[in-house]
This record gives C-alpha cells, sequence and structure tokens, in this order.
C-alpha cells in the first residue's frame, strides 16, 4: 500500500477540511475550514471542550466520515475521493482504532480479536507476530480469554494490540481511558507512548482529560469547530491552563462574531 | 468470517432464539405440507378385498377437462365402471393366471363391472403384465398395482387426494410467504440489537459485504440446525393434519400417510431458501450500518423506510388490489374464491411490508387520545413509538399478518360458503322432498303429482358433467351441474324461465341449457351436443329447451330416468314436490306422509333435508380450510410472541436508565402497556384494513352486503388473541426485565 515515492514527511495531512450535519436550514459546522498535519512517529492529544469537533475531525481523519469540502491525505491516498469500500480497505491495512468503550467482539477470544482485522483482509498474521504484539502489551498469557473475562484496563490493551498488529500508519484513538480508573488509565498511556517511541508508531487520540493529554507530544486545541491553538511537549496543568483559558475564549469570540479563532 | 458467525451464534444464543424460533416453526409447517402432498400425489390405499391381484383393471375417475388445470384434474362424482367383456380379453394374455371381477358399489348395468383383478402367473413379471394389459384399454380405464388397487375399492380416496395436494400446495405457498416474513422481521430485530457489534467489524475494516456475509452464514447454520430439529415434529404434524381431514372426510380413512425422503429435503431446501430470502433485506440493512456509529451511541432510526421495502410494499399490494380486481369482476360466483385467499395474504403482506409508513400516519392520528388518557407514560409511550420506527414495524408486522391474514382467510370461507347455500338454495324449487329407497319411478312421481295441493313433483337427480362438444369451458374446469327432472313437472320444480322450446321435451337423450351457454357453444334447440357424463361415459343429447336464469346457476336439465343411468346409483331416489299457491308447506308434507305411511321405504321431509345434506358437504371442505388456517394463525402468532418478547427484553438497560432518572417501576410498565396497546391497536386496524379490502368486495360481488357474512364473535375472539397476545408478549418480558436494581440494568452492555 504504502510506495514510498511520496515524500511525504506526515501521517496524515487536513487541508481546508469543512463538515456539515443537518439538512439545509438546520445546519450545524461541526469542523470549519480545519487545516493541519499528524507527523510521522508523533503522538497527538486533541481537546477542545464538548461540541468543539474533535470526534468529527477524527472520524475525518480515519476515513470513518467523510467531510464535506476539503482533502484528507492519509501517506498518499486522497481519502475524500474514495468509496465506502475503499475506505474500508484502507482503514483495514493503514489504520488502527481505539475507540472509548465496546472495542471487542465478546464473543471472539483475545487472539482473535486482535487478528480480526488480518482476517478480513483474507491473510493470516506473520508467523510470532500475534505473540509479539500480546507481550507487548502484556496479555501473552490471556490470549484464549474472551473479553468479558478481562478487566477494562485490559481490553483497551487487547484494542491497542488489535490496532498495532497491522502495523498501520497511524493509530486514532477516541477517550481511550474515559472508562477507566486513573491507574489504569495510566498504564494504557504509558504503552502507547511507548510503542511511539520504541516503534515510530503515530498516534492520534482524542481526549478531555489534562494528564491523558500531557503524554502526547503535541496537542491540538479545537473550540467551535477550529483549530484554536497547539501546546508541544505539554505538562498536564500547562493544558488544563489552557483549557480553561478555552472557554473564556470562546465565549469572547461568541461576542465579537467576526473575530476569527486563527491564531 | 464463518468462524466469526460460528462463535456468535454458540456465545450469543439468546439474540438468535427468536430468529431460530421462527425458522423452526415455519420448517414444521413446510414439512407438514411436504408430507400432505406426497400422501396425496401416492394416495396409496391397501387394498382390501383386492389384496390377492397383482394388477387391477378400473375405471379412470379423473377427467382431463378443457380449461382445468392440468395438475389438477377434474374429478366424476360417480363410478367409472369397466367392461366386463375385458376380462376375457385380460385372461387371455401371457402372463396371466386368473382372473375376477369385482362391483363394489351398486348394482353395475349389466355387461359392466366396478374392477377386474388379474392374478399373474407365479414368476410373472407384473409391470409387463400391466404394460400388456394397458393396451388393451381405452382411455377411460385404468389399471392399478401395489398400494394404488385400493383406489378401486376406496372410489374417494383419489378425489379426496387430489383435494389434500391442493391444500397442501396452496398452504406451502402462504407458509412460504409467511416464514420468509417472519424470519426478516426477527432477523431485521437482532441486527438492531447488534449495531454496535456491526459499527465497530466495519470501522476496523470488514467491508459491506463481509457484513452481509456474515449474516448470511449466521443465517445459513441457523436454518440448518432449525430444520432438522423440524425434521420430526413436521412428520407428526403432517400426519395429525392428515388424520383430522381423514376424520373430517377430506381426506380418505384408507389412505396411508407416506412422508419420503423427497418432500422432507425438498420442505428442508425450501425452508433454508425462505430463511436466506428473509436474510437478504436484514443482511443489507447490516451493511448499511455505518463503521462511525462505533464510536457514538446508539442513536434513534433515520430512515423510515428502506426504498426495497417500500416497493415491495407497493408492490404487493397492487397485486392484492389486482387480485381483488380480478375476484370481482371477471370470476364470478363460486370461482371466486380461487383469487380471493391469495389476495388476503398478499394485500396483508403488503401492508405489513409498508408498517414503517403506516405506524407512523396511524400513531399521528391516535397520539391525542393516547396522550390524553394516558398523561405523562402517554407521552412517553408515544414518543418511543415515533423515535424508533424500525423497532416499531419490526413488532407491527406480525400483528398485522395475523389479524389480517385470520379475519381474511376465515370470514372468506363464512362468506363464500354463505353465498353458496344461497346459490344452492336458489337453485331448488321445492316445498317438500320425498325419498324412495327402492327408486322413484315414473308411476310414483306421477303419483305424487296428482295429490291435492301438489302444483309438481318432479324425479330428483344431481351429477356432474362436461360438454365435450362443441369445445366448452366449465366453470373451473369442474365440471356443470347436471340435474336430473320429470319433463312434464320440470318447469314448477326447477328456478328457470324457458326462452325457447318447451321443458316438456325433456325426453330420452335431451338437454335444457341456459340460453347464454348455448349462444357460447353455438347451438340452438333442435341441436345436438356431445356430454362427458359423470361415469366417463360419452352422450349425444339434442338440445330440447333453452332458459335463463340466476347469474350463478351453472346446471343442465337433463330427463331424469337419462341422468340416473350415468350415476352410481342407476335410479332416481328422490322427488322434489313444490306446493300450489295458497298451500301450506306444512299441509303438503301432511298429506304426502299419508301416502308414504302405506308403503314401504318412502319418507317424506321438507327442503331442509337437501340443504343439511349440502351444508354437510360443504362442511368437510371448510373444515379443511379451517385446519390450515389454524396452523397460518398458530405459526404467526408465534412469530408475533417472538418479535415481541425479544424486542423488549431488549431495552432492559433502556428501562433501567429511565428508573434512574426516577420513573417507578409501576411507570416503566404503564409505559410499556401504552406502546404495546398502540401496536395492537394499529396492528388489529390495519390487519382488519387489509382484510376488509377483499372481504367487502367480494360480499358485495357475491350476497350484495357490505358486511361480510360470519360469526360476529369470531372477529371478537380474533381481536381478542391479538390484544392478548401483544399486551402479554410485551408486559412479561418487561416485567422481568425490570426486575433487578435499576443502577445494574442501566450499565449492563448488550
Amino acid at each position: 500500500m504504502f510506495t514510498g515515492t511520496g515524500v511525504a514527511t506526515d501521517a496524515v495531512q487536513l487541508t481546508a477540511v469543512r463538515k456539515v450535519y443537518g439538512r439545509r436550514g438546520n445546519e450545524v459546522v461541526a469542523l470549519d475550514d480545519v487545516t493541519t498535519a499528524f507527523g510521522r512517529g508523533t503522538f497527538t492529544a486533541i481537546m477542545g471542550p464538548s461540541g468543539s469537533g474533535k470526534s468529527t475531525l477524527l472520524q475525518c481523519a480515519a476515513g470513518l466520515d467523510q467531510p464535506t469540502s476539503g482533502s484528507v491525505v492519509l501517506e498518499d491516498s486522497e481519502l475524500s475521493t474514495m468509496s465506502e469500500t475503499e475506505l474500508t480497505e484502507l482503514r483495514r491495512d493503514r489504520v488502527g482504532f481505539v475507540f472509548q468503550a465496546f472495542n471487542l467482539l465478546p464473543v471472539l477470544t483475545v487472539e482473535q480479536n486482535v487478528t480480526l482485522p488480518l482476517r478480513l483482509a483474507g491473510r493470516s498474521p506473520a508467523r510470532g507476530r500475534v505473540a509479539n504484539v500480546l507481550e507487548q502489551v502484556g496479555l501473552a498469557e490471556r490470549r484464549r480469554h474472551r473479553p468479558a473475562e478481562l478487566s477494562g484496563g485490559q481490553q483497551q490493551r487487547v484494542a491497542i494490540a488489535r490496532a498495532l498488529i497491522t502495523e498501520p500508519a497511524v493509530i486514532f484513538a477516541d477517550e481511550p481511558t474515559g472508562a477507566l480508573d486513573t491507574r489504569t488509565a495510566r498504564d494504557v498511556l504509558a504503552l502507547m507512548r511507548s510503542s511511539v517511541q520504541q516503534t515510530g508508531q503515530t498516534i492520534v487520540m482524542v481526549t478531555h482529560d489534562p494528564v491523558a493529554a500531557s503524554y502526547a507530544d503535541r496537542v491540538l486545541f479545537l473550540a467551535d469547530g477550529r483549530v484554536v491553538g497547539e501546546l508541544h511537549s505539554p505538562t498536564a496543568d500547562a493544558v488544563a491552563e489552557r483549557m480553561t483559558r478555552l472557554g473564556a475564549y470562546s465565549d469572547e469570540a461568541r461576542r465579537a462574531p467576526a473575530a476569527g479563532g486563527q491564531r | 468470517m464463518l468462524q466469526l458467525a460460528l462463535r456468535t451464534l454458540r456465545f450469543r444464543t439468546g439474540t438468535f432464539v427468536a430468529a431460530f424460533v421462527a425458522m423452526f416453526f415455519a420448517a414444521i409447517v413446510l414439512m407438514a405440507c411436504g408430507g400432505l402432498i406426497e400422501t396425496g400425489i401416492r394416495a396409496a390405499v391397501p387394498p382390501q378385498q383386492l389384496g390377492s391381484a397383482d394388477v387391477v383393471v378400473a375405471g379412470d375417475q379423473t377427467y382431463r377437462a378443457p380449461g382445468g388445470d392440468a395438475d389438477e384434474p377434474a374429478i366424476l362424482p360417480e363410478r367409472v365402471r369397466v367392461d366386463a367383456e375385458l376380462e376375457r380379453a385380460i385372461a387371455a394374455l401371457p402372463g396371466v393366471r386368473d382372473t375376477e371381477t369385482y362391483v363394489f358399489e351398486g348394482t353395475a348395468p349389466a355387461g359392466t363391472v366396478d374392477a377386474i383383478g388379474v392374478v399373474a402367473e407365479p414368476g410373472a413379471d407384473v409391470a409387463a403384465l400391466r404394460t400388456r394389459i394397458d393396451a388393451e384399454l381405452d382411455g377411460a380405464t385404468s389399471t392399478l398395482v401395489g398400494d394404488e388397487r385400493g383406489r378401486a375399492e376406496l372410489r374417494g380416496a383419489t378425489a379426496s387426494s387430489v383435494n389434500v395436494v391442493s391444500l397442501a400446495g396452496v398452504f406451502t405457498a402462504f407458509a412460504l410467504l409467511v416464514s420468509i416474513f417472519g424470519v426478516a422481521s426477527m432477523l431485521g430485530l437482532s441486527i438492531a440489537q447488534r449495531q454496535k457489534e456491526l459499527a465497530l467489524l466495519r470501522a476496523i475494516g470488514a467491508t459491506p459485504r463481509q457484513v452481509r456475509r456474515l449474516i448470511f452464514r449466521e443465517t445459513l447454520v441457523l436454518a440448518l440446525v432449525a430444520t432438522a430439529a423440524a425434521y420430526l415434529p413436521g412428520q407428526f404434524l403432517g400426519r395429525l393434519v392428515f388424520d383430522l381431514l381423514a376424520q373430517q372426510g377430506i381426506a380418505t380413512a384408507g389412505v396411508a400417510f407416506h412422508q419420503g425422503w423427497i418432500p422432507s429435503v425438498a420442505a428442508t431446501v425450501v425452508a433454508i431458501l425462505a430463511a436466506l430470502g428473509g436474510a437478504l433485506g436484514a443482511g443489507r440493512r447490516a451493511a448499511r450500518t455505518r463503521p462511525s456509529q462505533a464510536l457514538s451511541e446508539a442513536s434513534l432510526d433515520d430512515r423510515l423506510i428502506s426504498g426495497w421495502r417500500f416497493l415491495a410494499g407497493l408492490l404487493f399490494v397492487a397485486a392484492g388490489v389486482a387480485l381483488t380486481i380480478v375476484t370481482v369482476t371477471a370470476l364470478s360466483g363460486p370461482l371466486a374464491p380461487a383469487t380471493a385467499a391469495p389476495a388476503v395474504i398478499v394485500l396483508t403482506i403488503g401492508l405489513a411490508l409498508l408498517a414503517p409508513v403506516l405506524a407512523k400516519v396511524m400513531i399521528l392520528l391516535i397520539q391525542w387520545p393516547v396522550r390524553a388518557l394516558g398523561g405523562l407514560t402517554g407521552d412517553l409511550a408515544v414518543l418511543n413509538a415515533r423515535g424508533r420506527t424500525s423497532r416499531l414495524a419490526a413488532v407491527l408486522g406480525p400483528v398485522i399478518l395475523l389479524t389480517g391474514v385470520s379475519t381474511g382467510m376465515l370470514y372468506l370461507q363464512t362468506t363464500n360458503d354463505a353465498a353458496d347455500k344461497e346459490a344452492y338454495a336458489a337453485g331448488i324449487v321445492a316445498d317438500a322432498v320425498v325419498t324412495a329407497d327402492g327408486g322413484a319411478d315414473p308411476l310414483l312421481v306421477e303419483e305424487i303429482g296428482r295429490l291435492p295441493g301438489v302444483a309438481g313433483a318432479s324425479a330428483y337427480v344431481s351429477s356432474v358433467g362436461f360438454v365435450e362438444n362443441p369445445d366448452d369451458v366449465s366453470p373451473m374446469g369442474e365440471g356443470w351441474n347436471l340435474q336430473g327432472v320429470t319433463a312434464q313437472s320440470a318447469g314448477a320444480t326447477t328456478p328457470v324461465d324457458v326462452t325457447a322450446g318447451t321443458l316438456t321435451d325433456l325426453r330420452g337423450a335431451t338437454v335444457a341449457i341456459e340460453d347464454e351457454h348455448a349462444g357460447r357453444l353455438g347451438v340452438d334447440v333442435g341441436d345436438t351436443i356431445t356430454l362427458r357424463m359423470g361415469d366417463s361415459t360419452l352422450l349425444d343429447v339434442g338440445v330440447a329447451a333453452l332458459f335463463s336464469a340466476a347469474e350463478d346457476y351453472d346446471t343442465l336439465l337433463l330427463p331424469a330416468e337419462t341422468l340416473a343411468d350415468h350415476t352410481t346409483a342407476g335410479r332416481p331416489t328422490r322427488v322434489l314436490v313444490t306446493a300450489q299457491d295458497g298451500t301450506d308447506p306444512e299441509q303438503l308434507v301432511a298429506t304426502l306422509t299419508e301416502l308414504a305411511a302405506g308403503r314401504d321405504g318412502l319418507t317424506v321431509a321438507d327442503r331442509e333435508i337437501l340443504f343439511d345434506e349440502y351444508e354437510d358437504q360443504k362442511k368437510t371442505a371448510s373444515y379443511a380450510i379451517y385446519i390450515m388456517v389454524l396452523m397460518l394463525v398458530g405459526y404467526s402468532a408465534i412469530t408475533t410472541i417472538n418479535t415481541l418478547v425479544s424486542s423488549t427484553s431488549a431495552r432492559q438497560r433502556e428501562f433501567g436508565l429511565q428508573r434512574l432518572v426516577g420513573s417507578t417501576r409501576r411507570q416503566v410498565l404503564e409505559m410499556v402497556g401504552v406502546e404495546a396497546a398502540i401496536v395492537a391497536v394499529t396492528g388489529v386496524v390495519l390487519g382488519t384494513a387489509a382484510a376488509l379490502g377483499i372481504l367487502v368486495p367480494l360480499s358485495l360481488d357475491r350476497l350484495g352486503s357490505l358486511l361480510p357474512v360470519g360469526p360476529p364473535l369470531a372477529y371478537v375472539a380474533i381481536v381478542g388473541l391479538v390484544v392478548l397476545l401483544t399486551l402479554g408478549a410485551t408486559l412479561l418480558p418487561a416485567w422481568r426485565a425490570t426486575r433487578g436494581r435499576p443502577a445494574e440494568a442501566a450499565v449492563s452492555v448488550e
């Protein structure tokens, strides 16, 4: 899939992406002219108040949803012109997902869940690969268990293993620690962090939690469907402080609608 | 994908119980119908008296009438006798050791017998012998071997077997449609419940095609297990229905029930195909699942109805309307049921398919009274019904089907029975009936005719026959009624107005025929037509008179003695007597009873005796329909319960949430109760509308009344049953789903 002919240095590149929901007369602008990029081997957190467009951004970048206008390039593939089946195949090969909850098919074992994307693609996992990945997430002992027999944190680690198995260009995580206690959450985040550092995995994560965001290289702030700022090498405190200003900032923006949110 | 399908079935059995039950019962019904069809086609009657004969020569009781259904030959009503001379010719054939002649019914006319039993030489090839005998026979005679031989003794077996085959055939088609629909709605529901799972599959890389294949494979495995499990119960049901039919005289008691591997395999294949057909729509819906739904909470259904479903619904309704129009305009009188029954089914399925749209309309109509009466719970119920149209449509479909099919089929039968009886009664003109066991000879008829107060007395014989020359098509290819009359009093004992010739000329080989029918045949008084009589003999008769009569008077009049020669009894045994104006029928019966008192074998009754006999005959046919309707109703009731139970049980989490925000358990149950009432009312109204769609035109056409005829209590019972089923199948699971603590239920993951 990845030919290497392009000199793309970004895993995902979004240009002037706009997404509008609803019918005419009742439109909601979820994304308003968003341009950004996620570099290879980086860990980006997307933050913002509820309704700021975080999830929509993630869905458009991951090929789960099509933007109303604008361009999304994943490695060297333009997503906005692809058919649903092409998008599915691209997701299968180049994208990994970790959701907040209900990540696993309850009827399949850990091992079967992890290998599912490969089997959907009609491939079988390379020898030792599954064991390696399960080793990496610390669940080598649990491969024959079903999700109901695992804790929440273990389930999220299975989901990460499933995302890693295809060696995707990018993993998208939507509130991966939202349903976990703080200790378990820290383990899961550390696991994601280490896969970026050790194997050069690209991860994009949507989160509410400043502590979770502090594990990322970069934090992208969204408000009212626009990118309103970013932080590099964030600390939890800096992120939290920025979040409080984000609320006040958006209040001001509403009072003076002519002013843009670009910074 | 097969592994995923198998594991899903293994670990989430609960989700599939309902679909499994639907398939299981559909397969049972199909297997039972298959057994009945094989039994009917074989018509195996183990011989009693003919047991020693290897080959039996007997009259062919079937007749392939022009214009009739080739697969369903008309059955001749009289014993088709065999020329006794044949015995000598057969005895002379090589391989024949012995022959014997038999007469089973009445006295055979001179020179004829009922059957010739042929015993083969020891070691002779029976099949070859049969071929040699066949070469000696004409078209009206046939050979029987093995279990067919008993048909020569039990003449009714052939006729009843054809009935069984056609009944079971019709119901196979119905059961098929109903089961495709049932399976489709069950699968639709289970897919709606697994939406998140399917969305996850889509997100991590399953193509729409793969999701469709998953649903297909799950269905296939489920259908295989369901049909295998249905094998024995299906045979049992088939045998049970056959025994019931035999008890009622529809099937002949001596016929052996047979269910070999062919109908079982056929029923299995058909049941599996029906299940897969049902999975088509469900699979398409599953494949449409948007992968981004994996990220979000289960959303309300945004689509009212899929284009395919809407189109199919419109097509079914259009077909139903077309069948109704055909029923009312093109087919008249007794022919109407042939298209009316399919019209009911097709129209009902059409409405059930359009249920999402119709439900929306119905809810708009009934929301005001519900909200006014139900208060907050009523409000919630209406909102739930409106917000989840696909769930509503899934539970509504079976309710519509149940109401529509049971009401429609039942009243169709009673209305037609009433109309048939009315037509029959209109065809009989008599105030009293004299039965003469020894035969009503012309002298007796004449004597009765001379009694005081008698306007006319006519011998009465009835049979069925066909016009062979000129070419003619009889009603449904089943022949014309032939009535034997006494020439001089025919006018007083038949409901006809002579338009040409005279009925008093009905002597010897003559016939009186309806004038429009004569017009179609191109004959007039004095011409000759050739009749195929009820005993399969050909008879040239001269047209003595033309008459006009009511539209559904499908009768030709012949001289009683002429017709009687071609009946099994061989002579008339009844005399119809009409009273003069001013004479009380009771007085007439008294006068006749006086006459009968002095003679042996004479009995007198009023005209009701004929109607009672007619109803007895009819009753057996109606009974067959009722049994089949009962099977269908049972099946749709199971589908209804199935759908409602699984739909309600799946809402455990929703109920928990509702209780967390402050609803008492009672309020939740009240809300569910109101929802169930909405479903019941909507289903009953739409189902009744579908049934009335055909019943009203039919009763207008046949009886001239707007309302169908039948016991009103039956409708009350159907509605009661539907309401009870709907409420029970919703409230019980809701009661169970709200038994635990609300906080547990609210967080329980699917």
